[in-house]
């Protein structure tokens, strides 16, 4: 309506405001018009815009012979038409967007926005207004559209991936609130816990979780809250809606919101039973042929111990049968030193007994603080019974002031007692002819561990028979069920150390075995 | 018991050594007991009397091994070996070098010394036996030549007659040598003097 308005006054007033006027329009970036209000918008007046928007020079366009809506896509007129219509019909404003094809056939958008032109009679007789290409604008709204909606299908489509991954993991996915509280959780969660996603939700991690391992999972969750750490992993036990637990194995990570506070927790949860149930099942199976390996080994010393046994029981014989004699003859004066006798020498049958008692037992697993040159002298003692029938030496060569070893005695006298009672058969298999000592020693080593080495001046390890040293049932004894070095060294291996072997310089090989020195500041 | 005898114990096990001891002071003997078989030979005397308890079974010398040893050095004390289990083929070796007997530990202490005492009472009938021996040896050693001579002809029952032509002597003085002979030796009577002499072939054999 102004624009309509400076153009009446425009026709009225001097030229040289008549000039700066048109100089305005003429320099729009868009074309300025005055049409007839009929059918074909015939234009009475265009600026100079005209040119760039349509490709028809100005004159050629406002002359009256030209027909706008010739310019108009077919498919845009009709709607055009009637926004025009409708807005000028109530006097007011319209603002269309529509398509033209310029004079070089090329497609462009245009905005035009104007008003009706009244004459005094209230009669619409022109329209004014201005008409600016928008093809840019359009064509970037287009891309910004079609982006918008590749990006919103690419996002459809990771959140539809990620949702099908974790409801379809093997392993059990769950978000939860740093407070426990379970946000979302996928289907192997709910199989393994026997609850459903909706009982879940109703539920936080404390719920779950075998009290025995509660105060640990709160304490990563408060150091998770604390900011402290990110991810962490844990071995815990949940006790499932059946009442029976099992164990897991829990790989957490935080995430953040946006002032990076953490705000959810993503664990991925194994079900570790069956694995640690194969596991103690297999340490079971390595119990029950050690052990049997140690009833095998005090089978073959068995005239040996008989022996050994027989020593103090024919002893204390001599004894009771001489104190009866004196007693009888009223001789009383060297009782107390045969009653003193007579216990000594139960004791020494009974401490033969409780040492074969123990290399016999089946033991559980449990391993204990102890000083290894302790349980080398323990177990010299019963390899002694073998050695004094082939008259070989047992040398001892312990080192002082070792740490202490966490171990599972029995199984390390079966090591050592298997690697002496090896060295031995050596030593015999060539007559002792090399010397009949045996020497065990015991040392430190620099990196946290402690050595025991068994030399024996036998016939050494060949390379050919190296190489199966310590496969299964491989064995150069007569009598051998050629489990010892298997045995001993998986025992070894389970206590975190190594049981090696090398041939010494001069004749007879030496074993050795690791143990890890128990750290004071680490008990376990 | 006889105080001239001794029992020699040998055995490694130092419980076993001294009650043997004491039971063998108990009852009245005298002992002598060492560790091990070096020990015993260090102080073997060959006119050692009594009798050996041996532990068949000792580090370096074993007793089977002693025996042997104490046998080429002309000992004939009797031994008694004390065996454990699974010894009996040690013991039957023991026995078939002349052990006198094994006996099992642990033992009944009667048995043992049941042993003892037999093996004390064989040694000193050896013993009596090798002295007569040695006394009838020293007898006829002491003859002289001509002597022996006419001691083996008397006992083959030649007269002094052929004795006489046999070594071309007198018959008077054949009857010089066979009264020298007779009081030597210490018999009266021809018939003793023949025993005397199958008991010196004997020891011949």
């Amino acid at each position: 309506m102004k624009r309509a308005k400076s153009s009446e006054q425009a026709a009225q007033q001097p030229s040289t405001s008549e000039r700066f006027i048109r100089t305005l329009l003429d320099n729009l970036p868009g074309m300025a018009y005055r049409c007839a209000n009929d059918r074909p918008w015939t234009m009475q007046f265009v600026s100079d815009g005209c040119e760039v928007l349509t490709g028809h020079e100005a004159e050629y366009v406002a002359g009256g012979e030209f027909l706008w809506t010739s310019l108009i896509h077919a498919d845009d007129l009709t709607a055009a038409r009637a926004a025009v219509n409708k807005a000028i019909a109530i006097g007011g404003k319209f603002d269309i967007q529509y398509r033209i094809v310029d004079k070089s056939g090329q497609e462009k958008w245009v905005r035009e926005q104007g008003c009706g032109v009244s004459d005094e009679h209230g009669n619409i007789v022109a329209i004014e207004g201005y008409i600016d290409d928008v093809t840019p604008i359009k064509e970037a709204a287009r891309a910004l559209a079609q982006s918008e909606k590749f990006y919103q299908e690419e996002i459809r489509q990771r959140h539809e991936k990620l949702n099908v991954t974790i409801d379809n993991a093997p392993i059990g996915i769950v978000t939860y609130r740093c407070g426990g509280t379970f946000e979302r959780v996928n289907h192997a969660f709910c199989e393994m816990t026997g609850y459903s996603a909706v009982e879940l939700q109703e539920m936080v991690l404390e719920d779950l979780t075998d009290p025995i391992h509660l105060n640990e999972t709160t304490e990563f969750l408060g150091r998770v809250q604390r900011g402290e750490i990110d991810t962490y992993s844990q071995n815990s036990r949940y006790i499932c809606k059946d009442g029976t637990k099992i164990d897991v194995r829990v790989i957490n990570a935080a995430t953040h919101d946006a002032t990076g506070r953490p705000n959810v927790i993503i664990s991925q949860v194994t079900d570790i039973s069956s694995q640690i149930k194969a596991q103690s099942e297999i340490r079971r199976q390595h119990e029950l042929l050690a052990h049997a390996d140690r009833l095998h080994t005090l089978g073959e010393m068995a005239t040996g111990i008989a022996h050994e046994i027989n020593q103090p029981l024919t002893a204390i014989s001599l004894f009771a049968h001489t104190g009866k004699r004196r007693y009888e003859a009223g001789e009383f004066d060297r009782l107390p030193e045969i009653f003193e006798k007579l216990g000594q020498h139960s004791k020494r049958a009974g401490a033969i007994v409780e040492r074969i008692q123990h290399m016999g037992r089946r033991t559980e697993s449990a391993r204990v603080l102890a000083q290894l040159n302790e349980v080398i002298k323990d177990v010299v003692i019963l390899a002694e019974v073998d050695a004094r029938s082939s008259e070989i030496e047992i040398q001892l060569n312990l080192a002082e002031y070792l740490p202490e070893i966490r171990v599972n005695i029995v199984q390390i006298h079966q090591v050592a007692l298997n690697l002496l009672r090896n060295g031995m058969d050596a030593m015999r298999a060539l007559g002792c002819r090399n010397g009949n000592i045996i020497e065990v020693c015991t040392r430190q080593l620099a990196d946290g561990y402690l050595e025991v080495a068994v030399s024996d001046s036998g016939c050494g390890i060949s390379n050919q028979l190296a190489e199966h040293l310590f496969d299964s049932f491989l064995t150069t004894k007569s009598s051998g069920l050629g489990m010892g070095l298997p045995i001993s060294r998986a025992i070894i291996s389970a206590h975190g150390g190594q049981l090696l072997f090398r041939n010494n310089p001069t004749c007879g090989a030496t074993f050795t075995f690791t143990l890890p020195v128990v750290l004071s500041e680490n008990p376990r | 018991m006889n105080r001239e005898q001794t029992v020699y114990v040998v055995d490694d096990d130092e419980g076993v050594r001294d009650g043997l001891g004491m039971l063998l002071e108990t009852v009245g003997l005298s002992y002598e007991a060492f560790g091990s078989a070096t020990e015993f030979l260090e102080s073997y005397d060959p006119n050692s009397r009594g009798c050996l308890v041996l532990d068949i079974r000792m580090p370096k010398i074993s007793g089977l091994e002693l025996q042997g040893l104490l046998s080429a050095r002309g000992s004939d004390l009797p031994i008694i070996f004390i065996t454990g289990h699974g010894d009996i083929p040690m013991a039957v070796e023991a026995m078939r070098r002349g052990a006198m007997d094994f006996i099992r530990k642990p033992f009944r202490e009667q048995e043992l010394l049941d042993r003892i005492n037999e093996a004390l009472d064989v040694e000193l009938v050896r013993r009596k036996r090798a002295q007569e021996r040695d006394a009838l040896v020293s007898k006829i050693e002491a003859l002289t030549e001509r002597e022996k001579m006419v001691f083996e002809a008397v006992a083959r029952g030649d007269m002094n007659k052929v004795i006489a032509i046999d070594l071309g002597i007198s018959e008077r003085t054949v009857e010089v040598h066979r009264a020298n002979v007779m009081r030597k030796i210490g018999v009266r009577t021809l018939a003793e003097l023949i025993r005397i002499k199958i008991a010196a072939d004997a020891l011949h054999d």
